[in-house]
């Protein structure tokens, strides 16, 4: 009984990231309707500015407990922000009348540069690199359950930077503008919303929080490597659609829910742990066939 | 007396369909000015070139001397520019209160937001009853008072209305023109789009009638309303 509490909460961690990773497809696919494939090997990016402001801090002495945490997520988020905000403006504003696979191809390419060019460019970059514990690793007994101490305080991050954006899309005039985009563009810009600026800001705060989601996981696994963005881009992805592209909530239940099947797996087949990516993507494979639209299908749902 | 609109000479095309071609038009400071034309003469297109959504390819637009064609959209809207889509173009998944606050999203003064809003609500008091509810789930007539409310937000020199009658009643039709009439005495100057020719010429000063992306009449309401150029482009009379 306590293994299995284990387990829900180990699965309710991984399903916070995932959800960080799908809210930023959802928040790109809202305002300019374009699956943006370079996400995932942004979160990379942003993994590994944190571990090189890590580093940067203990070869100046600073490296304290939580001055450490809070520098290497800011270095994550800020060169993930400005690399999503860059991509957009360079890349996708300029192809957006283009066919959508163009956009989808382009950013996919752009996502291979950026893992390629960590693998060949940070010193012996294709190597995994270990991460720094960020986050003390003590065991914490709960009703004669073990929690990890950097699990708890992961998990409680995690729920709060969705909290915090859910705010942000819903009470701010930020938020405002950005559901003006995503339910009409041309509408929004005819009532004075920058439509550019707008659009680049959502490109910037989606992929910040892929780069939270890279200093999670870093933290969570203790290390990083050029090629961690891979599959967690595709789990992402998998959950927005799941989810119901567009939707916020649908991308963070669908996070939650690719979690739980791999954890599911895990309890059942405890030995044979290796195959829950295997299962978890049948699994949403099925549940595509039966949901085409996703859990929360757009026409229900308020769009971002 | 400001909110003298000029297109001069501009033209358009949707790829290689040319929709506008040379228009030259002047809404006056102070008036309504009307644009009348059959379905798909042009109507629409030039308002979305005023407002910068249509690019032109060819000739200006002023705002009080002032050039807009090289201005975004939002910097119209900020030099003055107001608009009711066709359609009325609400954001559906907002509230009527969002929908409001989107129209003031340049403003900073949070004060001077607030303000505009008490007024949009004395005028629409319907609104005020039900700023919590989505626009998507009003009704025709209702939406039509939170497209006009949401473009006085920005407290626009001119404000283009693009059809408000669109799927309206006839009562509401009337009501619609009433409001507009009120908003044009409070000093606004309107440009209204509509196929509607009696009722549009009964509350307008002046007017051009558009036919296949070009101006074939103007003048006054009266000159107008019995202009054989006029009924040639509504009726098709040759």
């Amino acid at each position: 009984m306590a293994i299995l509490f284990e387990y829900l909460f180990n699965g309710a961690v991984l399903g916070i990231m995932y959800a960080l990773v799908a809210v930023g497809f959802t928040l790109f696919f809202g305002v300019l309707d374009i699956i943006k494939f370079s996400h995932g090997d942004v979160l990379t990016l942003g993994a590994f500015s944190g571990l090189v402001s890590f580093l940067a801090l203990q070869s100046l002495g600073l490296d304290l407990p939580v001055v450490g945490l809070v520098v290497v997520l800011a270095a994550a988020c800020i060169v993930t922000g400005a690399v999503g905000a860059l991509i957009g403006q360079a890349f996708i504003i300029p192809m957006r009348n283009a066919s959508g696979f163009n956009i989808l191809l382009m950013t996919l390419m752009i996502g291979t540069g950026i893992r390629e060019a960590i693998r060949l460019f940070y010193p012996n970059g294709a190597n995994p690199k270990a991460f720094p514990a960020l986050l003390p690793k003590t065991p914490i007994e709960i009703g004669g359950v073990f929690f990890r101490l950097d699990s708890i305080v992961l998990l409680g991050l995690g729920f709060g930077v969705i909290l915090l954006t859910n705010w942000l899309i819903r009470h701010t005039k930020l938020g405002l503008a950005i559901r003006a985009v995503a339910q009409d563009g041309d509408t929004a810009q005819a009532m004075g919303i920058p439509f550019k600026t707008i659009v680049l800001a959502t490109f910037a705060l989606g992929s910040a929080l892929a780069g939270i989601a890279g200093v999670m996981h870093g933290i969570y696994y203790s290390e990083i490597n050029f090629s961690v963005g891979l599959l967690l881009g595709v789990i992402g992805f998998s959950a927005a659609v799941v989810g119901g592209l567009g939707s916020i909530w649908g991308a963070i239940i669908g996070g939650f829910t690719f979690a739980a099947l791999q954890t599911l797996w895990v309890v059942v087949f405890p030995d044979a742990s290796g195959y829950r990516d295997v299962f978890a993507f049948t699994a949403i494979i099925i549940a595509m066939t039966i949901w085409p639209t996703g859990i929360i299908a757009e026409r229900y749902s308020e769009r971002v | 007396m400001t909110g003298n609109l000029e297109t001069k000479n501009i033209s358009a095309a949707y790829g290689n369909a040319q929709v506008l071609n040379g228009v030259s038009i002047v809404a006056r400071p102070g008036a309504i000015t009307c644009i009348l034309g059959a379905n798909g003469a042009g109507k629409t297109s030039l308002i979305r070139a005023i407002i910068g959504l249509l690019p032109t390819i060819d000739g200006s637009v002023e705002l009080d001397g002032t050039p807009l064609s090289s201005l975004r959209p939002h910097a119209r809207v900020a030099h003055g520019v107001g608009c009711v889509p066709e359609g009325r173009k609400l954001f559906p998944k907002m509230t009527v209160e969002e929908n409001l606050r989107v129209g003031a999203y340049l403003m900073q003064d949070k004060q001077l937001i607030q303000k505009r809003l008490t007024k949009v609500y004395e005028t629409f008091p319907r609104l005020a009853e039900r700023k919590q509810q989505f626009a998507g789930t009003m009704s025709g007539g209702e939406q039509a008072m939170v497209s006009i409310g949401r473009a006085l937000m920005s407290e626009p020199r001119i404000l283009l209305i693009d059809e408000p009658s669109l799927g309206l009643s006839p009562a509401l039709v009337r009501d619609s023109f009433a409001i507009i009439r009120d908003i044009n005495k409070s000093g606004i100057s309107i440009l209204l789009v509509e196929q509607n020719v009696r009722q549009t010429l009964a509350i307008a000063d002046y007017g051009y009638v558009i036919s296949q992306g070009k101006v074939v009449a103007r003048g006054t309401s009266e000159e107008l309303l019995n202009d054989e150029e006029m009924k040639r482009a509504y009726f098709g009379i040759q």
